[in-house]
């Protein structure tokens, strides 16, 4: 054998990652943020911009943006929370915050070709007591917003679902 | 250090006798250089070609088209297309002086599970490959296929195929297996693009790029590598680069993001588009059972088999998404369902009925099903729980490596959006991108315009 064909030896393992979900995260300290912004449809937009422009302005990152027909909702990190009162309420922005709350992130290779994960996570977040505020979902991922007072709860009950108990910390 | 080279050829890399020499020719460059290449090829051409994948299917197909084959002889005959080209371009290199092998995917020692058609990749034993190398040849595998180690049914060897993508994932599944120093993956365009070409015509060639960043705009819609062998490569650290078969383009190098120079860590790396979508919306407006009722709605879909996303609820309504093949079905099951709510969810009996209706012409089920419930409305509290549907959307997404730690991203794309008056129905959100659910027609010019505001083409 070839010294480069020796050094190329086969390793016999598992190559793909196995269908299904294969990791659950969990993160603490995330803030919901609620913003009225009510009004015709050119109103709306108008009222969505201004408040991701006053947060851009003060260099505040926001994720888990959701448009509803008289609300915007997003998330920050708490580390951010203050920061997001201070720029927006001032202002006289009408605003609902859920501080303490926890980002719990499911991820599957291919999670919008698996049927049915959205309605295990609700039951098992139902099961554990934990109010769900928000999903978010991916082709890789599904990151739910909930009470972090159940997080933990929540994170193992999710890895019992999934068969994840022994592999993630 | 190993030399193991894989170099994958996609179906329009060998299609013909001259792109099949310039492939060769990329072949014997890196065994000129030192190298051992591995190839993997793809089945000659793309649909509509004698030997592509669909045509091959097509075969069995049309023997009766009311009839349904089997999945196991399905992946016997779509694994007929890769058997050629294997044999076609293991000549090529012959004649062209080199010594080369074909082999199939049972043959390069590639064992799946049993799921015929989609199979994934349980273990490689490249003993054959090893012995080619050894002696000199150039081992060249069918991609897209594998042998069943160990089926239900006890049967071991049946012909597999891994399904979308599976000809990258033999590559990246063969580097890893290998220790391979790279896995090259040839295509038509120079590397992966900030923006689909037929698109954007001034969409750049990324140099480097993450796993994460490719497989993110793979799943996004970029047809560039399969997020399955970006997902290999990943896990097995194995360098992976995009490369044109046409043109001596250096490519596109993607590694590990602890690789990534510092200044390209956090980035815009790219537009994509993708679906036909269609966005439900469910007005639940008792907050106390709205949970109970989402998770029936959930419920239902997952029954129906049908996969729902772009998830968002408010205090007063729940909205998804679902792909227009599915959105009939989605619709019918909810017109007029009807979900019984005890005064406290999950305790019987009901006191409150919720029944789904859709705006007139959509709600067939609703019509006939909601005077059926009068009689009971002395004692149960009947609620309509009205439904609006938008057809015709799309999702334009951009994928942006650490996106959550940047502020002011969302504001730009959305000011750009509503200045073009394109309309944003909805958002989601992940780690590595932001998606925007928006009209299918306004596509192609949110793509451009996302491109250019975000100044991808003119980018380092």
């Amino acid at each position: 054998m070839s010294e480069s064909a020796q050094s190329a030896v086969a390793k016999h393992v598992s190559f793909e990652r196995e269908r299904g979900v294969h990791e659950v995260h969990l993160r603490q300290d995330v803030a919901h943020i609620v913003v009225m912004v009510s009004g015709s449809e050119g109103e709306r937009m108008e009222k969505i911009l201004r408040v991701f422009h006053i947060l851009a302005d003060n260099q505040i990152p926001i994720f888990f943006i959701k448009l509803h027909r008289s609300v915007v909702t997003f998330a920050v990190e708490g580390e951010h929370l203050d920061a997001t009162e201070s720029a927006l309420r001032p202002l006289g922005w009408e605003m609902v915050v859920r501080c303490g709350l926890a980002l719990v992130s499911i991820h599957a290779s291919s999670m919008r070709d698996l049927t049915g994960s959205i309605v295990t996570i609700a039951d098992a977040f139902q099961e554990v007591g934990a109010r769900l505020y928000g999903v978010s979902d991916s082709h890789t991922s599904i990151q739910c917003l909930i009470d972090a007072e159940h997080s933990r709860e929540a994170l193992e009950k999710l890895k019992q679902i999934f068969h994840l108990e022994a592999e993630n910390a | 250090m190993p030399k193991v080279l894989v170099q994958k050829f996609g179906g329009t890399s060998v299609d013909t006798p001259e792109h099949r020499m310039l492939s060769a020719r990329k072949v014997i460059a890196a065994k000129k250089a030192g190298c051992d290449p591995v190839v993997v090829v793809s089945a000659i051409g793309r649909k509509g070609a004698p030997y592509a994948t669909d045509t091959l299917v097509g075969e069995l197909k049309r023997i009766d088209p009311s009839f349904s084959p089997n999945p196991r002889e399905m992946d016997m005959m779509m694994a007929c297309g890769e058997l050629i080209s294997t044999a076609v371009m293991a000549t090529t290199l012959q004649s062209m002086g080199y010594p080369a092998i074909a082999l199939s995917g049972g043959q390069a020692g590639i064992f799946t599970d049993d799921q015929y058609g989609n199979a994934r990749i349980v273990q490689i034993s490249p003993d054959a490959i090893l012995h080619a190398i050894e002696k000199g040849e150039i081992p060249v595998v069918c991609g897209f296929q594998g042998v069943v180690k160990s089926g239900k049914d006890g049967e071991h060897g049946g012909v597999t195929t891994l399904g979308r993508g599976g000809s990258d994932t033999t590559a990246s599944a063969l580097g890893a297996a290998l220790n391979a120093m790279g896995v090259e993956i040839y295509t038509d365009v120079d590397g992966v693009k900030t923006a689909d070409p037929s698109m954007v015509s001034n969409a750049r060639t990324l140099d480097i790029c993450s796993y994460e960043e490719v497989a993110e705009m793979a799943h996004l819609g970029a047809k560039v590598v399969h997020p399955r062998a970006a997902e290999i490569a990943m896990d097995y650290n194995i360098p992976l680069w995009v490369k044109s078969t046409f043109s001596d383009h250096p490519g596109t190098r993607i590694v590990a993001e602890c690789e990534i120079p510092n200044d390209l860590r956090k980035r815009i790396t790219g537009v994509a588009h993708t679906g036909k979508i269609v966005f439900l919306r469910l007005e639940i407006e008792n907050e106390a059972h709205k949970s109970y009722v989402e998770r029936e709605v959930y419920r239902l879909m997952a029954r129906a088999g049908i996969n729902i996303f772009l998830v968002s609820f408010s205090a007063t309504a729940l909205s998804f998404a679902v792909n227009q093949e599915d959105y009939h079905c989605a619709r019918d099951l909810l017109d007029g369902m009807v979900v019984p709510v005890g005064s406290e969810p999950d305790k019987i009996p009901a006191s409150f009925f919720y029944i789904f209706k859709f705006s007139e012409g959509l709600d067939l089920a609703y019509s006939a099903q909601r005077p059926l419930l009068n009689s009971v409305e002395s004692f149960i509290t009947v609620v309509d729980v009205p439904g609006t549907v938008y057809e015709n959307g799309t999702m334009v997404s951009v994928v942006a490596s650490r996106y959550r730690q940047v502020s002011g991203v969302t504001a730009t794309i959305f000011e750009a959006l509503d200045k073009a008056g394109i309309k944003v129905i909805q958002v989601a959100d992940s780690a590595m991108s932001i998606s925007f659910l928006i009209a299918e027609n306004d596509a192609i010019k949110a793509v451009r315009l996302l491109h250019d505001t975000l100044g991808l083409g003119t980018g380092v």
